[in-house]
């Protein structure tokens, strides 16, 4: 019967993607912004973000300080931009290394079907039993504080929810007609599963990611917060409103501007995720 | 009670404005009470748009036109919950895909029944036999027991018939039918047409066929018009219009079947239609036309009257001769 | 003999897709096999036809050939070597030997690949063609079938339907198959279309001297491409037609069914089409003949024995009860 040529599903290639949207143009140009401004922090930031200044200490925003200072009188708008490196890297390390195992497992499991996809299966449930937080915690009580320990943690507590998003896409794209042809062209399974399948099932997970990618600096605050996170002096958000909690009242500003950047920054990445996951939705419908 | 309306559709456009698209252009075409009316056209000429323009049943964004008139009744100028009342009732529509319009968790008798009750004022009881009735008018057999059935325990076939039960559950006098076989296997393909037509004539029903298929039209409607690019390019009483067709674009369409040509190569037409978005001026169908001249392109054709109630949009008719050589057509042979 | 295909069954039971399996599992103990006792035969640079409905077998029998299933009985040899038999390795590389072209052109190509990679991934897996031979060829593919060079750099998405089956075809001859397959091709294009793809399939055919099976619902598009025709009806080749037979001398029951039924492009032959009898239950019987429910002619025997196929005449072979 005969087919519209009309209302053809456009798949667009990733960059496509990228472009697209008033919102999604939002939340690159202001992420970028941030990200920017972290790297540049050395050179940008006022003052040394561990120089103490004890006769400085609480001090609400004015000329010198632009935010202000915290109890021990360092300048708060060094250290959010410090942090923000700290935090960025949380963000990116904690979703790209996960991201990467996921999917590699997420697609052979769902290329093969069987017997791998039934062992991903498992592990998979065991590990999404329990919420995503308390094992971090978990882990990190287990391992000890620290960065490195928490990349540690958030990578094997991550990597199952990707490796869930790309198994399904690749059981639905293993039936496709151009898998077929590809099988039917005599091509091995290595190259039909990362030159064909992968590219056609990632997506969804790179959307994914952008969500994940807020929830990593969350956990990152979060365990900063209990102080299992990063530990004194390198700045990070969660840590400064972490000691800061006991001025809220005196001296909030100690705790606000971290908040902010903490909510700024998860909403410029928010922004790009929801809309790249809509115009994903409109591009791969038919 | 039940009263013999005609249905015209005059100068139907539809358009997607924000997307500059019109396609639908201008069609016009009249359907007298118990006539059946093909039309015939591949994807992107419109005809299934006109077919649900008939009820409103546009998607979003398409913006209509012209007037369409079902006895003294202007459609297009009824309100929501009038077009509510006439759909079903008056009028009613069957899909290509019965499952769309089978709800999957109703039993398929509750669905007939819903139907009737929702238009006839019966009471339950009384509408479950009426489905039960219908079920059996379509062929369906041990229409008592299968009524109780879920749309997923039918075939293709069976569920297309109950799709039809349910749009005749409430005796409408014009049904719309949009590519109902095309899903289906050639056996059944020829049963559920022989159906539509039977109930039709039994029901003196009026029927608006849209197929891509002209053999489908062929069997079952008294006269065809061919759509191409939204313009209804030819319209006939189907006899007339196969026996010695007037437009190269209906020429074009019957040498693509295989059974046209008798051991040659098929005069396949070259190109493929244009994008509703960019159509040319004049006949859209020129570019992919041997006969066309600079006239064709510059301005609108109309519609020419070749013989009484047969015309085509084409000014080179006279130069149809050569193309309709070689066309093995019907009419005197017709086995 | 370029291929044959012996006794090819394919039932489909609970099982889960791993290499092969890219069927979907059936009902527990399915009644009737999708594929029986199947056999073809294919000279070089002959075309056959396979016609058949859903449920006949005949995607099923296109699998088997084409290497994208696994028979549970039978086999299938290409020039000789039984390619059953055939390691991993060797299978996919005799694989090419064998193309297909789908019935959907839109799904059939990978939507991120432009065609020229497309083409060249299949001339470089394979070491088709020495390197720099490479723009060459695919220019002269896209040639072949019909489009400018330009396309190389396209995305499928920017091609219409019957364009993007072209492009399925350029991708299947890149792999210099010996046969190539035809799953429904043309189904799911326009009618004007679908004229333009069958002309360009028999023109390959008589060009490249290749062998074709090509696989259909209706009779007079195979009958186009195919002089010979094999009729599949409950996953059995019920009738063969030879070149030369016209379809109005079939035998079986269900092939003149087919032809009684079919819509044709004559005013009002759907009144002069006698008694139809499309579907009187939603399953076949797992036993004895598939047709016998619908058939005029069903007799004791056929509720019993499956009929084998039987030959009528030269090259005409019939598996029915009534008729041989």
């Amino acid at each position: 019967m005969s087919v519209s040529t009309l209302a053809v599903a456009r798949p667009r290639r990733l960059g496509g993607i990228l472009m697209g949207g008033r919102s999604l143009r939002i939340g690159l140009v202001g992420f970028a912004l941030i990200a920017v401004l972290a790297l540049l922090a050395p050179w940008i930031a006022p003052y040394d973000p561990t120089a103490l200044g004890l006769a400085d200490g609480l001090q609400p925003p004015n000329a010198a300080h632009w935010f202000g200072t915290d109890q021990l009188g360092r300048d708060i708008l060094t250290r959010v931009l410090h942090a923000a490196r700290t935090d960025l890297q949380i963000g990116t390390i904690g979703v790209i290394i996960p991201l990467i195992i996921g999917a590699v497992l997420g697609l052979f499991a769902g290329y093969y079907a069987g017997w791998p996809d039934a062992i991903l299966g498992r592990i998979v449930d065991v590990v999404t039993a329990f919420p995503f937080l308390v094992l971090v915690l978990a882990i990190v009580a287990m391992l000890g504080p620290g960065l490195t320990n928490f990349y540690i943690a958030i990578t094997l507590v991550s990597w199952v929810a990707y490796a869930r998003i790309v198994r399904g896409e690749a059981l639905s794209a293993r039936g496709r007609g151009y898998i077929l042809a590809a099988r039917s062209l005599g091509y091995g399974d290595m190259r039909i599963m990362f030159r064909h399948l992968l590219p056609n099932v990632m997506v969804p997970a790179f959307v994914f990611g952008m969500s994940d990618f807020v929830l990593d600096i969350l956990a990152g605050a979060s365990l900063g917060f209990f102080g299992l996170g990063v530990q004194p002096p390198t700045p990070e958000w969660g840590v400064m409103i972490a000691e800061g909690r006991n001025f809220i009242i005196t001296a909030p500003w100690v705790v606000i501007f971290p908040g902010l950047a903490i909510i700024v920054t998860s909403f410029f990445v928010s922004l790009v995720g929801d809309s790249a996951s809509d115009i994903v939705r409109r591009v791969h419908a038919p | 009670m039940r009263r013999k309306e005609a249905l015209e559709v005059d100068r139907l456009t539809v358009t997607f404005a924000r997307e500059g698209r019109a396609v639908v252009r201008n069609v016009s075409f009249t359907i007298a009470p118990g006539d059946a009316l093909g039309l015939v056209g591949e994807s992107g000429s419109g005809k299934s748009l006109t077919c649900r323009a008939i009820l409103r049943l546009m998607p979003r964004g398409a913006a209509i036109g012209g007037r369409i008139t079902y006895g003294s009744r202007d459609l297009l100028a009824l309100c929501d919950g009038e077009m509510q009342v006439l759909r079903g009732s008056s009028i009613a529509m069957v899909f290509q895909d019965p499952l769309t319009a089978l709800n999957p968790v109703l039993r398929v008798g509750d669905s007939i029944a819903q139907v009737i009750q929702a238009h006839g004022g019966l009471g339950r009881r009384a509408a479950r036999m009426r489905a039960i009735e219908m079920m059996e008018r379509v062929g369906i057999r041990d229409a008592g027991r299968r009524a109780a059935a879920y749309p997923h325990e039918f075939s293709g076939g069976m569920r297309q018939r109950i799709h039809i039960a349910m749009a005749l559950a409430a005796r409408p006098t014009l049904l719309l039918a949009d590519e109902p076989t095309t899903a289906l296997d050639v056996v059944v393909q020829a049963e559920i047409l022989r159906l539509l037509d039977d109930l039709r004539r039994q029901e003196g029903m009026s029927l608006l066929l849209v197929s891509h298929d002209f053999r489908v039209v062929a069997g079952l409607c008294d006269r065809v018009g061919v759509m191409y690019a939204g313009e209804l390019v030819e319209v006939g009483a189907t006899q007339t219009v196969l026996r010695r067709p007037e437009h190269p674009y209906t020429i074009g369409l019957m040498n693509s079947l295989p059974e046209a040509v008798v051991g040659e190569r098929l005069r396949a037409i070259p190109g493929s239609p244009p994008d509703p978005g960019r159509l040319p001026q004049g006949c859209a169908f020129a570019p992919r036309c041997e006969l066309a001249r600079d006239s064709c392109t510059t301005a609108p054709i109309p519609m020419a009257e070749a013989l009484r109630g047969h015309s085509a949009r084409c000014i080179r008719r006279d130069q149809l001769d050569e193309m309709r050589r070689g066309l093995v057509t019907v009419g005197a042979a017709g086995t | 003999m370029l291929l044959v295909a012996e006794h090819l069954t394919r039932i489909y039971a609970h099982r889960p897709g791993w290499m092969w399996g890219a069927g979907a599992p059936g009902p527990r103990g399915a009644a009737r096999p999708a594929l029986t006792d199947a056999s073809l035969s294919l000279e070089r640079g002959e075309a056959i036809g396979i016609v058949g409905e859903s449920g006949s077998g005949k995607s099923t029998l296109a699998r088997c050939l084409a290497l994208l299933e696994r028979p549970d009985a039978g086999r299938v040899l290409l020039e000789g070597v039984d390619l059953m038999r055939l390691g991993r390795c060797q299978l996919r590389r005799s694989r090419r030997r064998i193309q297909v072209v789908f019935q959907d052109p839109y799904s059939s190509l990978n939507p991120r690949l432009t065609v020229g990679s497309a083409l060249r991934e299949v001339l470089s897996v394979h070491d088709l063609v020495p390197r720099d031979h490479i723009p060459r060829r695919v220019e002269a593919l896209l040639d072949q079938v019909g489009l400018p060079a330009r396309a190389v750099e396209r995305y499928p998405s920017d091609f219409s339907g019957g364009q993007r089956q072209r492009i399925c075809i350029a991708r299947a001859l890149a792999a210099n198959p010996a046969v190539l397959i035809a799953d429904e091709p043309v189904s799911a294009l326009d009618v004007s279309i679908q004229a333009q793809i069958l002309n360009l399939l028999a023109d390959l055919r008589v060009r490249l001297a290749l062998s074709m099976i090509f696989i259909s619902h209706d009779l007079h598009v195979v009958r186009y491409i195919a002089p010979r025709i094999a009729v599949m009806f409950g996953g059995r080749i019920v009738e063969v037609l030879p070149p030369g037979v016209s379809l109005e001398r079939a035998r079986h029951p269900y092939t003149k069914a087919l032809l009684a039924a079919r819509s044709r492009l004559e005013p009002g032959w759907l009144a002069r089409t006698g008694q139809l009898d499309g579907e009187l239950a939603a399953a076949l019987p797992a036993a004895g003949c598939a047709f016998r429910a619908r058939c005029p002619h069903a007799m004791a025997i056929c509720e019993t024995v499956d009929p084998p196929l039987r030959d009528l005449g030269p090259g005409h072979a019939v598996a029915c009860h009534y008729v041989a």
